[in-house]
């Protein structure tokens, strides 16, 4: 079994999402690599507070019920802050994917280990009540996921092992946060009128 | 029920602030009851103080006017989510933060420290604060306060006291 490139997973669900919906990527690589992808307004990159990017996916989903919200997550960020999973099964957003890209390491640091390799993030998400869980070992079973949680209501995992290494460089969003996060709010307001 | 906790619900609802994440506290036990006996979704308990930041941030984005309660025990648990994600995507939230271990009040060891510095931590993250509680307390005019930071994308915080809601 071959891990997947991050890069083709995230194009993949950017070809899968439709307008309006909203993307929050983590920080580090992820956010970067959905940037490199190409911005939209639809776009939230959550640079820093690790572990959060769920948790604000959840507040938006929670608030802006006719939009699918992704969330581009990270097994390291996933585990740091383990228990925003369980507050996405209890209160069952409206429409909430949330993708665990796993490569088993801080990339963004140096590839430092994480402690994903026990972890059975599927079972987790069924444990604690999203409404569908899956775990993605090809490009093909990627986007059938996605096209089977867009279909579907309510919170969904995929679990995508992924493997080390970026394409190239990947460039920075802008120092921007304020603007960005302003636009983001705008999209969303327009996508619920 | 505390006529408090009747007068500053109303002055929220008629800001239109909601929905409310909290982890309780105590002194916030009243305020906390009758939130959660609401419609649905008005008060949704989340496990940590940080987690409860991350969802207001989310629910800010979509243009709502959250309201994260807390202990100020807690308040280390929300730096990481302020510092890295409210402040600088300038998301205004509204924090209501009890006061255990305020000084000159006798509480327990463990409340000492964090009591002497709650408005110090506020103060360096950078979020105006302000004292609440004591007979008759003008809520409106607080509120009115933390409304004028907020539209400068501003978060503040009430830090309240134990006679706040009693």
């Amino acid at each position: 079994m071959t891990a997947l490139d991050r890069s083709e997973v995230i194009a993949a669900l950017v070809a899968c999402a439709r307008e309006p919906d909203a993307i929050v990527a983590t920080t580090g690589y992820t956010g970067r690599a959905l940037w490199a992808n190409g911005d939209r307004s639809g776009n939230f990159y959550v640079v820093g507070s690790m572990g959060c990017a769920s948790s604000v996916a959840l507040g938006v989903s929670l608030n802006a019920p006719g939009v699918v919200v992704y969330c581009l997550d990270g097994d390291g960020a996933a585990l740091m802050r383990l228990e925003a999973m369980v507050s996405i099964g209890r209160y069952r957003p409206p429409h909430l994917v949330h993708m665990i890209l796993d490569n088993g390491a801080h990339e963004s640091t140096g590839a430092q280990a994480t402690l994903s390799g026990g972890v059975d993030f599927v079972a987790l998400a069924h444990a604690v009540g999203y409404s569908g869980a899956v775990r993605c070992d090809s490009l093909v079973h990627v986007r059938e996921s996605l096209l089977s949680a867009q279909a579907s209501t309510g919170a969904h995992l995929l679990h995508v092992p992924t493997k080390l290494g970026k394409n190239g460089s990947l460039p920075r969003p802008p120092d921007t946060l304020f603007e960005r996060s302003r636009r983001f709010s705008e999209h969303l307001r327009s996508s619920q009128r | 029920m505390s006529e408090s906790v009747d007068r500053f619900i109303g002055a929220l609802e008629s800001r239109k602030y909601g929905p409310f994440f909290g982890v309780p506290c105590s002194l916030l036990g009243s305020l906390i009851t009758k939130l959660a006996a609401g419609q649905e979704g008005r008060y949704l308990p989340v496990n940590n103080e940080g987690e409860g930041v991350a969802i207001a941030a989310g629910a800010c984005l979509a243009n709502r006017k959250p309201v994260v309660l807390m202990q100020n025990s807690g308040l280390g648990n929300a730096v990481n989510p302020i510092a890295s994600l409210v402040v600088p995507n300038g998301l205004p939230l509204l924090f209501v933060v009890s006061w255990r271990g305020r000084p000159g009040v006798r509480d327990e060891p463990q409340h000492q420290l964090m009591g002497q510095i709650t408005p110090s931590v506020l103060s360096l993250l950078t979020i105006e604060h302000e004292v609440i509680g004591g007979p008759g307390f003008d809520f409106d005019a607080a509120l009115d306060r933390a409304d004028e930071r907020q539209r400068h994308g501003s978060s503040y915080a009430l830090i309240a006291t134990a006679e706040a809601f009693r």
